[in-house]
């Protein structure tokens, strides 16, 4: 083993309830080098023994954990239960904390290049940096339009609205953080991590997000025009936008001379089926900006001395398809040793393919079996009657069978992390 | 309420009592296609001189206008319910800005084309709700959001409104094609309840299909929008050249796919560009092949521009008697009456049809096949015109051919047994009515008509009709439907012949569901039998397309299925149901 390389790592699992939070500290014979992948939430956990506020309690444990000095922090995508943690809150919250830990670098996806929006010469670039941004703005205006939605009859349809679109807003202030705390690297598939410096021996491949180009390769849709079809797209979440911003809860009469009355005695249940499918409507609009921000995420894997470890935040099958596209990359994840799963839990970011593919997993007796991490809290995402509950639970199932499983929903009211310790 | 409102109210309009129908005025297409001097273009059409109550409500179609965004109803009309304030009306801002004019436009349009429906078919329609309830829910103004669609849950149609690009608020309702395509649907789901069912490519695209060729077909049938069209290749004395109005010079020209862009412009987001994709689609025996095409919104799209390339052909032919044979220019007005001509005759040939589709898992090759014997019956001289050669044509030239392959025309083939059917039973009165005299039928003749024994059989529908052609030939059939379901675990597939889908487990439980249409003859005797079995080759086909479609993963409810659809039409694809869990 070579002098510079780490002999072993510790990934330290932060239990951050519905959110992902996640400390690397490979230790080398002379320090440790600590990489934070992702700080947010979107649901505490609930019956832990802490006081004060949980998520700076959180900075303080990474604080401690990686004596007082981080050398990568990791920001997956621009996700609230990813990111909220560094949200600064003028100088009293967690990410004031991260922020004077000084990492050297900070990594986040293509997409969050402010240059990505000037390049001239890729109108999709444009097209794709601008559909996100309108995304985000339909997103705060979706929560808005939720009120519209009285009543208790639509409780569980304003729950679920709350949280896809509050964890798809813009989180300004975590972003302007993440921008300013230390030089960024905005990364893709093939891209260089460029943390070769900063973690000697550990070699880190960029296996996602593919750039709209790399996906255009092997995209069987609307192949020929992607240029169109993201001008279009990018038209129609800004016409959203300003619908929703035209025509909110509080805006003005449609029609300000026309008579508005009671609805006849006959037609009173209609009003309810029209709210009822505004509703789905919202969801689904919801649904779809969440999938396009979960698809943007860094896939990471760190290879030290033979051993494996990926972090693919919440990427779903689109933005694995690139990746898993080439012979070579499914031969590379064969013998991944340790598995951040994927959004969650959700049914759609462990991607079979991917799955399948783990030599790794197996039974308890299985020599150097799999370890996967979880971080999740049941009963904010999905339902089990549309078997979209997240975690889902025939993948926790396999999780459970197949690996050695760390599980944030298990952990004990005064725990706050856990540790996995890998020898190299 | 004093006397003179009540009596105000109840005043009926006196045209009904002597005609079926009175005129009202619509949008041609929507407010940004505007005629001569800038003036709105509408067009009036026909609607049944019903009792009308405030709304409108009328005995089939309740407009309701109800804003979930706002929580607002807004008021409709309280009297003078009869009369078309619209018809003068040329300042367009003026319609816009009238929540009176979009409620008269949906209703209109929504009736008209059930009226459309019901004169191609010859039988009164009814919806698909479960309710069995009469009348169709109209929501004008439903919400701000660039949607609109057809639900059967809510037994609605619900329009969104939403910010154009200038900034004014665009509305759907005032959108004649979006109007009458979610009418199309309602209609077609009233006849044909299974085909909102999961099945192959082909059924799941053809919902869509359907609605935009009825759509495309009722815009072509105003002739005020034509001839909108034809003003960029006619001379100051409205005459046009006849070279410009061959096949090759009307789809080089462009002139209708123009026309289509110009009001795709807004409305584009509220299902894509989908309408102007079809009419630019140049035929190709290979698109459907094609991966891009799998996805149901976009094959769809070739239904519709096969129907697009026979009205083209239809009109030049119509216009050859006209004087384009002879080289003479023509008037625009003439060229614009024989688009709408074209589009009227192709529009009922689309609609009939449908009598002569299988009840479930059909394909592109089963409608032509079923167009073909529809016009067959009605119009068994087809020399004028050549409609049925025309579609044939279409249909070929992208690669589809009719599944009714021994004769040479394309039309379905009388059932081969039909001299071992026995009619024990059956009673010309209760075979155009009874569903249980029909099972009896099939029950004596399962073996004649090939009709598998295992699976749970069910009569859906009877439905007598009359047709009139305008030759004046008296069509009377009774067209009867019925569905079989067989549950079978995905192991024993390979029992049956059909292939399990790669990477489906074996303890899948799943239906395969089958089924027919026979159609009688005024003298009680099957003319057709047009079924696809639960055992037949196509399961395999449709198994699979399933499966990659995620419908043994999850349910799919019918609710919103179509809000979920246009908003693929505008965003893209589907997921990936093979990598979930």
């Amino acid at each position: 083993m070579a002098s510079n390389s780490p002999k072993s790592l510790t990934v330290r699992t932060y239990d951050v309830g519905f959110g992902d939070c996640f400390l690397l500290s490979f230790q080398y014979p002379r320090r440790q080098r600590h990489v934070l992948i992702d700080f947010g939430t979107m649901r505490l956990p609930t019956g832990k023994r802490v006081t004060g506020k949980y998520m700076n309690k959180v900075a303080e444990a990474i604080k401690q954990d990686c004596g007082g000095k981080l050398d990568v922090v990791v920001a997956t995508h621009r996700h609230r239960d990813h990111i909220s943690g560094f949200e600064r809150q003028r100088g009293k919250g967690p990410g004031e904390i991260i922020r004077a830990l000084k990492p050297a670098v900070v990594i986040q996806p293509w997409t969050e290049d402010p240059q990505a929006p000037r390049d001239a010469t890729a109108p999709w670039r444009r097209g794709f940096a601008r559909t996100l941004l309108e995304m985000r703005n339909v997103a705060a205006k979706v929560v808005e339009s939720s009120r519209a939605l009285y009543g208790d009859r639509f409780r569980q349809m304003r729950a679920q609205l709350a949280v896809i679109g509050m964890d798809n807003i813009g989180n300004p202030d975590a972003v302007a953080n993440l921008m300013s705390m230390a030089p960024n690297r905005f990364v893709y598939h093939g891209s260089k991590a460029g943390l070769g410096g900063i973690l000697p021996g550990v070699k880190v491949t960029v296996l996602g997000p593919p750039t709209i180009a790399q996906t255009n390769t092997i995209k069987t849709m609307r192949s020929t025009d992607a240029d169109e079809f993201w001008h279009l797209s990018a038209r129609f979440w800004q016409r959203l936008s300003a619908t929703k911003e035209a025509h909110g809860t509080s805006a003005r009469a449609l029609f300000p001379r026309h008579p508005v009355g009671a609805l006849p005695r006959s037609a009173g249940w209609f009003k309810y089926s029209v709210m009822k499918e505004q509703g789905d409507s919202l969801l689904s609009i919801v649904r779809i900006l969440d999938k396009v921000m979960n698809n943007t995420s860094v896939i990471l894997l760190f290879e030290a001395n033979g051993k494996k470890i990926l972090f693919p935040g919440d990427a779903q099958y689109e933005n694995w398809m690139y990746a898993l596209s080439k012979p070579k990359v499914r031969k590379l994840l064969e013998d991944v040793n340790l598995y951040k799963v994927g959004h969650h839990g959700s049914l759609n970011a462990t991607p079979k393919t991917l799955w399948n593919a783990f030599a790794r997993k197996g039974g308890k007796s299985k020599q150097g079996r799999l370890q996967t991490l979880l971080s999740t809290k049941e009963g904010v995402h999905g339902s089990p009657d549309r078997k979209t509950e997240v975690p889902r639970t025939t993948l926790l199932n396999a999780l459970h069978d197949d690996s050695n499983l760390v599980n944030t929903e298990k952990f004990k009211p005064e725990v706050l992390r856990e540790e996995v310790t890998l020898k190299f | 309420m004093n006397r003179t409102a009540r009596s105000r109210r109840e005043r009926f309009d006196p045209v009904s009592q002597d005609v079926p129908t009175r005129t009202w005025t619509v949008l041609a297409q929507d407010p940004s296609v505007l005629g001569p001097g800038k003036r709105a273009l509408t067009t009036r059409v026909a609607v049944p001189a019903e009792r009308l109550e405030a709304g409108p409500k009328g005995h089939r179609i309740h407009v309701i206008d109800f804003d979930a965004t706002r929580n607002a109803y807004y008021e409709p009309r309280q009297q003078d319910f009869y009369s078309d304030r619209y018809e003068k009306t040329g300042d367009i801002d003026k319609l816009v800005n009238d929540p009176y004019f979009h409620q008269q436009n949906v209703y209109a349009i929504a009736m008209h084309v059930l009226c459309v429906f019901q004169t191609a078919l010859g039988r009164p329609i009814s919806w698909g709700f479960n309710s069995q309830a009469p009348q169709l829910k109209i929501a004008p103004h439903a919400f701000a959001d660039a949607n609109a669609y057809y639900s059967r849950e809510s037994e609605s149609l619900s329009f969104g409104y939403f910010s154009g690009e200038s900034g004014d608020t665009v509305f759907t309702c005032l959108s004649h094609d979006i109007v009458a395509h979610e009418t199309a649907h309602a209609l077609l789901d009233g006849l044909r309840a299974s085909f909102l069912r999961p099945s192959h490519a082909d059924q799941a695209a053809f919902h869509e299909a359907f609605a935009d060729v009825v759509a495309l077909l009722s815009l072509l049938k105003s002739s005020e929008l034509v001839e909108l069209g034809l003003m960029e290749i006619s001379d100051r004395r409205n005459l046009i050249k006849s070279r410009d109005l061959t096949y090759q010079s009307l789809r080089q020209k462009n002139i209708l796919f123009k026309l289509a862009k110009q009001f795709g412009r807004e409305m584009s987001f509220v299902r894509g560009d989908a309408l102007r994709h079809s009419v630019a689609l140049d035929p190709s025996p290979t698109l459907l092949g094609q991966q891009v095409y799998q996805e149901p919104h976009r094959r769809g799209e070739i239904l519709v521009a096969v129907i697009f390339q026979a009205f083209l052909k239809v009109w030049c032919k119509r216009l050859e008697p006209r004087g384009t044979d002879r080289g003479i220019a023509l008037n625009r007005a003439v060229v614009a009456e024989e688009a709408a001509a074209a589009a009227r005759e192709l529009l009922h040939i689309a609609i009939r049809g449908l009598d002569y589709l299988p009840p479930i898992d059909l394909n592109f090759g089963d409608y032509l096949s079923a167009m073909i014997t529809a016009d067959l019956q009605l119009y068994p001289n087809d020399s004028k015109y050549l409609y049925r050669k025309t579609l044939r044509e279409a249909f070929a030239s992208f690669g589809i051919s009719p599944s009714g392959r021994r004769r040479e025309d394309g039309a379905w083939d009388p059932p081969p047994t039909a001299e071992k059917l026995r009619y024990d039973g059956l009673h010309f009165e209760t075979l155009q009515s009874d569903p249980n005299t029909l099972f009896r039928f099939i029950w004596e003749n399962r073996n004649a008509l090939g009709i598998d024994r295992d699976a749970f059989t069910r009569v859906t529908s009877v439905r007598p009709c009359v047709r009139v052609s305008t030759d004046g030939l008296v069509l009377r059939e009774t067209v009867v439907e019925y569905l079989q379901t067989l549950r079978v675990f995905a192991r024993e597939l390979d029992r049956f012949g059909i292939k399990c889908p790669e990477g489906l487990s074996g303890q899948t439980f799943l239906p395969l569901y089958g089924g027919g249409t026979l159609v009688f003859s005024e003298f009680g005797h099957v003319k057709f039998h047009i079924a696809t079995g639960v055992r037949s080759p196509r399961q395999s086909d449709r198994l699979k397309s399933l499966y990659e479609r995620g419908a043994f993963n999850r349910d799919t409810g019918v609710g919103t299925q179509f809000a979920d659809l246009h908003r693929r039409r505008m965003l893209g694809g589907a997921g990936h149901p093979e990598e979930q869990w």
